[in-house]
């Protein structure tokens, strides 16, 4: 219980995380009302929901605060079980505030996207590459390979699999 | 100094995954379009314009990887001069982003079927439009000190249904909005609400980049490393 205090701890004490959930609310509310993008504007939230996620994970690696977190959970598997179930928590009631302004969405998949992105940033341990590979398939690629590739929880449950994988086998 | 940026550059990983992103992105899209979608008059250079995501990351990369780990002070001990030293460095960033658009644009082009002399002029158009939208990446970054910001904005705007896009169901300046104007260089059926010739919307396109860049320098020249 206490490593899941300290993990929320970390992730509501983080100014660019309360300031990415800012910008995603004064944003999607712009585009669902001044720009009448409606339902729309769903699609752009979601790219706050990327940072978010991507962010809260690239954090561990700025300066080596992994290792701090280590030293207090030494279980590696314990620490990357809470890490993603306090994510999950934490988010949902976000998604649900960002689905109501925009007027339209699915809560699940914003939750899922944020740990995709929480993901691919524990695998690349850096926030710019984590932003760039996960936007830059969610809205530059995905578009044309939307054909083959089926949209659902199988590709954030795949990346979820290689994150615990790499966090488990890796040296801090 | 110029030399020192590009050694700079060219040691970053990330430099390195952007311009494989700038290589294969723009030319495996437009083949996976070209069996989706007839050959038109803009097929191939649309698929330029998602292209710019891998000069986007290499200009967010050229700044943001001086304010990891506090390279920016060893930078400014070495060239005292920052007004020099950005002039360097955007140098550098020019100079390593016009080849990759060049022969990116040929390598799209050829899988498209569409390279032939009279694309010469078009291929100058998207060398230009990549040149400038990493020097804009590269500006809002020195503002913002974090690659994630620019990243995210102008990512999110090469997207198929682009907020600029959105702007201009609003109101029609938006069409001399940075992206919107630049994509004229050397799109031509662009739905635009302002129609601009190739040099005029290159031109509207560095004006915005220059604007950027000169705010950019000004907080940079003033403000603490």
């Amino acid at each position: 219980m206490n490593s899941a205090r300290a993990e929320l701890i970390k992730l509501v004490t983080l100014p660019a995380l309360a300031l990415t959930v800012l910008l995603t609310w004064a944003v999607t509310a712009v585009l669902a009302f001044a720009l009448d993008a409606g339902p729309e504007s769903i699609r752009y939230a979601r790219a706050g929901f990327v940072v978010l996620g991507v962010l809260a994970a690239a954090s561990e690696y700025d300066g080596g605060q992994l290792r701090t977190s280590l030293v207090c959970t030494p279980r590696r598997l314990e620490l990357f079980a809470v890490k993603a179930v306090v994510l999950v928590l934490a988010t949902t009631p976000l998604a649900v505030v960002t689905v109501l302004i925009a007027g339209a969405g699915d809560i699940a998949a914003l939750v899922l996207t944020v740990l995709l992105a929480a993901a691919v940033a524990t695998v690349l341990r850096g926030a710019v590459p984590a932003v760039a590979v996960v936007l830059g398939y969610y809205y530059v690629l995905g578009p044309f390979v939307a054909d083959w590739v089926v949209d659902g929880p199988w590709l954030p449950a795949a990346a979820f699999l290689v994150a615990a994988a790499t966090f488990l086998c890796r040296d801090a | 100094m110029v030399r020192a940026e590009l050694v700079k550059l060219a040691g970053l990983p990330s430099v390195w995954a952007a311009a494989v992103l700038g290589l294969v992105v723009p030319p495996l899209i437009a083949f996976l379009n070209s069996r989706a979608v007839a050959a038109g008059v803009d097929s191939g250079y649309q698929e330029l314009v998602f292209g710019v995501i891998g000069v986007l990351v290499l200009g967010a990369v050229s700044v943001g990887s001086e304010y990891r780990g506090r390279q920016i002070t060893t930078s400014l001990i070495c060239v005292p001069s920052r007004g020099r030293f950005l002039a360097a460095k955007t140098g550098a960033l020019v100079l390593a982003v016009a080849p990759l658009a060049t022969v990116s644009a040929v390598l799209t082009l050829g899988v498209v079927g569409s390279l032939s002399a009279e694309a010469g002029p078009r291929i100058v158009g998207v060398v230009a439009y990549w040149v400038l939208t990493a020097l804009l990446a590269y500006g809002i970054t020195l503002l913002t000190r974090s690659g994630i910001l620019p990243l995210t904005i102008l990512i999110l705007n090469t997207s198929v249904v682009s907020v600029t896009y959105l702007l201009t169901r609003v109101t029609p300046l938006a069409g001399y909005l940075p992206d919107l104007a630049g994509a004229q260089l050397f799109i031509r059926g662009l739905d635009s609400p302002v129609g601009l010739t190739p040099l005029t919307g290159g031109l509207v396109m560095a004006a915005w980049v220059l604007a950027l860049l000169a705010t950019a320098a000004a907080v940079f020249h003033r403000r603490d490393a």
